[in-house]
């Protein structure tokens, strides 16, 4: 009696068993993508833009999103308690240190030929340290000179500025103080109080000025030089003439329409798309950035984001599956999913070049069609061990001469003296 | 440790004598005990002391344990002899405390006795200055950067309408930190309001009345009995504030970020960045330990200053 | 120092002197509640107006929708809910845990009290980042990582709230204990029976505090959480602003954080007489 009971459940467990795993075998590979599109309205389009290639390739994505701010503390402490997400949605400047840590597992051989063949020379180097591809190029950002059409015309210009010399008259005259001595507009915005917003302006009219911001070889700093002391000099006569002002907070004041002109990334769009004070439709312009006295042609920095795969991952095969299906156009001449997330949720440039052609109209809007355009001649910001420290200690510099602490030249040479000794830290 | 000892010592003064010890009550007061113990065990002083171990070494916090460099001294000795904003956030966070504790003290304490002056109302009165006490960091960053914006904020007119030049405030290198010292007691003096008035009606009134039969006059009164009575509260606002307001973070990080050019840079936010934007864990972790060593050091001169005058009084 | 009360005098001076109180106090007043009525102010406008320069007083029409508009984007009643869930389990925690150890550092005696507390108090002195990753790994280890139980457990243990607490039942006087004694009560029950109900103003006091500071915190469950059906109300917050950390819609930002106050502030408001005599209570007077 008690053995036939207990082979009534022996049996029965042992169904169950079976069905579990039989069902368990259909069951999906569940991939964590981690990312900064964290904003309310970035989540909206992400279940369209995963859901195409969920089915195809037999994936589930569970997605994290944070704000950026927050996005590489994550990262670290995921990767420390060894539970990082199987994607991770990277800054390419953090390429280095998670290289250097194993962070990162490599991208298959034809993953590496689709990049290098469809994306513009500043893309692949922007994806690539010690040597070697670490992700597919998502979201590539450059930076121009954003204008404000009214205000420029409201001081008698019609076209905005193409050398530095213009860019300080206009600055002037589009200033403006109250008579109780507030100043209610500016000609030039220049941000402070944070790191990426200070320097990469003022290295892309560094390079404009026919400056380097490293050294070829990424060992040492090069904004030391006499176009570097020229486009630090730009800023300090910008603030000597009252073209800018640092009271003036120039992002959000260029927002409510008080800023001429700044120069600023292309990701910026949704913002000033909902600007409270300047008409993106009408109002917002975008030229090349203007050429410096010892330059002779424009130049743009650019970056890059990039999904990688953890090496910690134990879908890494499935997880390259899956990245390569979403960024793979459904027929030739069409773009990819992730091509029209990009451009159509996020209004961002798209790295690969069959989506940049494929959305050429979208991507035709007066706001994005130059910086699309930039992307081909845009540098890439240097990718390089200490990047981050290294742009922390030029933009204090910087902001230094801005408030007048500090003149053009020490405050240059310090920079540089504090950003070679953590470049030469990293190397050893 | 000798702070807290002398900390705890002070207080312990005015405990009843113990009764005997059994030793099932010993055996109750360890299970008592065991379980914050344990927690603090694992979730403070584990870390604490794995950041000690990390203070020694160089560590980007993405690489293994097992393999980061052994650097010595190496953080410490950089902090201290070359790292120019460690140096500058320690001076503002110096005087970031100093502005701080003296203006909570004399505010609350001064605020404190008004409401408790038989006022009506006491509650609302209460309410209203504990309000900013429940803002959040975040929020209280936005409205102060609008009201003491320099082109359109609400200071500025009102200097203008006196006949004042307009002042920069956040946006000058030179204010920037004052206007935060602003914001920290904007924020707190509510909760330090609320200790201090606790803390006066706990006082008896009888020693007032005996004072006034004396013929003492309210400010005698003040001196003599409110003032000497009110020294524990004292000793814990200024110990406490002290170790927090060394520890600020919130209210810069979500107002100035340590700018204009390293002016509001504070040892925490320093800290923070140094660990989790240059990923450089090791020098972070030994900015904690001399941040421990300050603290400890000030809270120990403090008891001793405010022990001293105590028992001169 | 004119302010402090004058119990005989004129009648004419102790009224000029009535007034003169209530002029500071109520000036003082409006200066605190200020950036707050700014904020309710601001999250009526449109985001056009809050930068409108010169500012703008009054919003020439309320813009009570930017509430339903907010809840659109923020869905406040699970942000509400998840927050309460974690600050309460926190609150109850840090009570639980600072009571029973409180109880014990004041009314027992044991080899290594003293020791004990010192090491608990030095925790205070620590900032807590350099933990956040040994502590992450733990929490890790413990398979808690995107869990209320990730956030809640490693914040009920307060250093400060055992401070607070030993301190109070310092106070109580141990006759009361050992007439519970002799009538037969064990340990546990005198600490349930006696000690408890005594300290209740001293708990309210700590759990407002306690409340405070777990309902804004933002790092831990920001690290913590990875499920969005799980966010809080200030990582719902901090949704609202930008990559780069710029708010747009400050409108919606305001009339979030108006919202997030609110709970707080109901909480101190029903709990502050208590507080007030739990503050008085502690031990810290003379």
């Amino acid at each position: 009696m008690l053995f036939r009971k207990a082979l009534l459940l022996f049996g029965l467990c042992l169904i169950l068993a079976l069905g579990v795993s039989l069902v368990s075998a259909q069951e999906p590979v569940t991939l964590r993508i981690l990312t900064h599109w964290g904003e309310e309205s970035f989540l909206a389009g992400q279940d369209a833009l995963y859901g195409s290639c969920e089915a195809q390739t037999g994936v589930n994505v569970e997605l994290e999103a944070v704000a950026f701010n927050d996005l590489l503390t994550k990262i670290i402490a995921n990767q420390t308690a060894g539970t990082n997400s199987d994607i991770i949605h990277a800054y390419n400047l953090w390429l280095p240190d998670f290289a250097r840590s194993g962070l990162l597992s490599t991208p298959p051989q034809d993953i590496i030929d689709t990049i290098s063949a469809n994306t513009s020379e500043g893309v692949v180097q922007g994806v690539t340290s010690v040597g070697q591809i670490w992700g597919w190029p998502t979201e590539v950002n450059t930076y121009l000179l954003i204008y404000n059409k009214r205000l420029l015309e409201e001081a008698g210009y019609t076209e905005p500025p193409t050398n530095w010399d213009e860019l300080k008259e206009m600055s002037a005259a589009i200033s403006q103080t109250d008579d109780t001595g507030a100043v209610t507009q500016i000609g030039y915005g220049i941000i402070t109080g944070w790191d990426s917003g200070v320097v990469h302006p003022w290295a892309t009219l560094l390079q404009s000025n026919g400056g380097q911001y490293l050294n070829a070889d990424e060992t040492a700093t090069a904004y030391n030089s006499p176009e570097g002391l020229e486009t630090l000099q730009l800023y300090a006569d910008l603030v000597e003439s009252g073209g800018t002002d640092m009271s003036m907070a120039a992002q959000a004041e260029f927002t409510n329409g008080r800023v001429g002109m700044m120069i600023m990334a292309n990701w910026w769009r949704s913002g000033l798309q909902n600007a409270p004070g300047v008409d993106y439709e009408t109002e917002v312009g975008v030229a090349p950035v203007p050429v410096g006295p010892s330059g002779d042609e424009t130049s743009t920095m650019s970056y890059n984001w990039l999904w990688s795969v953890t090496s910690t991952s134990p879908n890494q095969e499935k997880a390259w599956e899956f990245i390569q299906c979403i960024n793979t156009p459904a027929a030739e001449g069409e773009g990819s999913p992730m091509g029209e997330y990009l451009v159509n949720v996020l209004g961002a440039i798209p790295s690969m070049t069959y989506d940049q052609e494929a959305f050429a109209e979208d991507l035709g809007d007066h706001f994005l069609a130059p910086f699309v355009e930039s992307v081909a001649y845009a540098l890439p910001e240097p990718v390089v061990a200490g990047g981050q420290e290294v742009k922390t200690r030029l933009q204090a510099e910087i902001e230094a001469v801005l408030q007048g602490m500090q003149d053009v030249a020490s405050a240059l040479e310090f920079a540089s003296m504090e950003g070679d000794a953590v470049l030469q830290e990293f190397a050893q | 440790m000798n702070n807290t000892r002398a900390l705890a010592g002070r207080i312990s003064e005015s405990a009843p004598p113990r009764s005997h010890l059994h030793r099932q009550r010993m055996i109750w007061a360890y299970i008592f005990v065991s379980i914050p113990i344990i927690g603090l065990l694992v979730f403070s002083l584990i870390p604490i002391l794995f950041s000690g171990w990390v203070s020694l070494h160089e560590w980007n916090m993405l690489s293994p344990v097992g393999e980061m460099p052994w650097v010595g001294l190496e953080n410490y000795i950089y902090l201290l002899t070359q790292d120019n904003v460690f140096r500058q956030a320690l001076v503002n966070t110096f005087v970031f405390v100093i502005g701080g504790v003296a203006s909570n003290v004399v505010l609350g304490l001064g605020l404190a006795l008004l409401l408790n002056s038989k006022l009506r109302g006491q509650s609302l009165w209460r309410v209203l200055y504990f309000l900013p006490v429940v803002t959040a960091p975040l929020a209280l960053g936005v409205i102060f950067a609008f009201i003491f914006n320099r082109n359109y904020g609400l200071i500025n007119s009102i200097l203008v309408g006196i006949g004042i030049p307009r002042q920069p405030f956040l946006s000058s290198p030179y204010q920037a930190l004052f206007v935060i010292i602003l914001m920290a007691i904007y924020q707190y003096v509510g909760y330090y309001i609320v200790i201090f008035v606790a803390g006066l009606q706990g006082i008896p009134q009888d020693y007032y009345d005996a004072a006034s039969v004396d013929g003492a006059n309210a400010w005698q009164r003040f001196w003599r009995i409110t003032l000497p009575l009110l020294k524990p509260v004292m000793l814990f606002v200024v110990v406490t504030n002290t170790i927090g307001g060394l520890q600020v973070f919130d209210l810069v990080f979500s107002s100035t970020a340590g700018g204009p050019v390293n002016s509001t840079q504070t040892i925490v936010l320093h800290m923070y960045n140094t660990a989790f934007k240059f990923s450089r864990m090791g020098r972070a972790s030994a900015m904690a330990f001399i941040l421990f060593g300050i603290i400890l050091v000030i809270t120990i001169i403090q008891l001793r200053v405010l022990r001293d005058r105590t028992e001169r009084s | 120092m004119a302010t402090v009360e004058r119990s005989h005098g004129n009648n004419l001076g102790s009224m000029s002197l009535t007034a003169v109180k209530y002029a500071v106090v109520i000036f003082g007043a409006l200066v605190m509640i200020a950036p707050f009525l700014w904020m309710m102010n601001a999250s009526l406008m449109t985001s056009a107006e809050i930068v409108r320069q010169p500012p703008v007083l009054l919003s020439a029409e309320p813009q009570f929708q930017n509430y339903p508009l907010l809840l659109d984007v923020l869905p406040f009643p699970q942000l509400y809910l998840n927050s309460l869930i974690i600050t309460g389990g926190t609150v109850l925690g840090v009570l639980f845990t600072s009571s029973v150890a409180g109880f014990a550092f004041a009314k027992y005696e044991f080899p290594g009290k003293n020791v004990l507390f010192y090491l608990i108090l030095a925790t205070m002195m620590i900032p807590f980042f350099i933990t956040l990753i040994p502590v992450f790994y733990i929490i890790r280890q413990l398979s808690w990582i995107n869990s209320f139980q990730g956030i809640i457990i490693p914040g009920i243990f307060s250093a400060y709230g055992i401070f607070l607490m030993r301190q109070f039942i310092m106070t109580i006087p141990d006759e009361l204990m050992d007439a519970a004694r002799i009538d037969g009560a064990s340990e546990p029950l005198i600490y349930a029976r006696i000690i408890l109900p005594l300290i209740r103003p001293a708990l309210a006091t700590l759990g407002t505090f306690t409340f405070i500071g777990s309902w804004n915190s933002f790092l831990w469950p920001l690290l913590v959480i990875n499920d969005r059906d799980m966010m809080t109300v200030p990582l719902g917050l901090n949704s609202l602003r930008l990559f780069a950390a710029e708010a747009v819609n400050l409108n919606l930002l305001m009339a979030g954080t108006v919202l997030s106050v609110l709970p707080t502030l109901l909480i101190f408001v029903f709990l502050q007489r208590y507080f007030i005599r739990g503050i008085a209570l502690t031990g810290l007077k003379g």
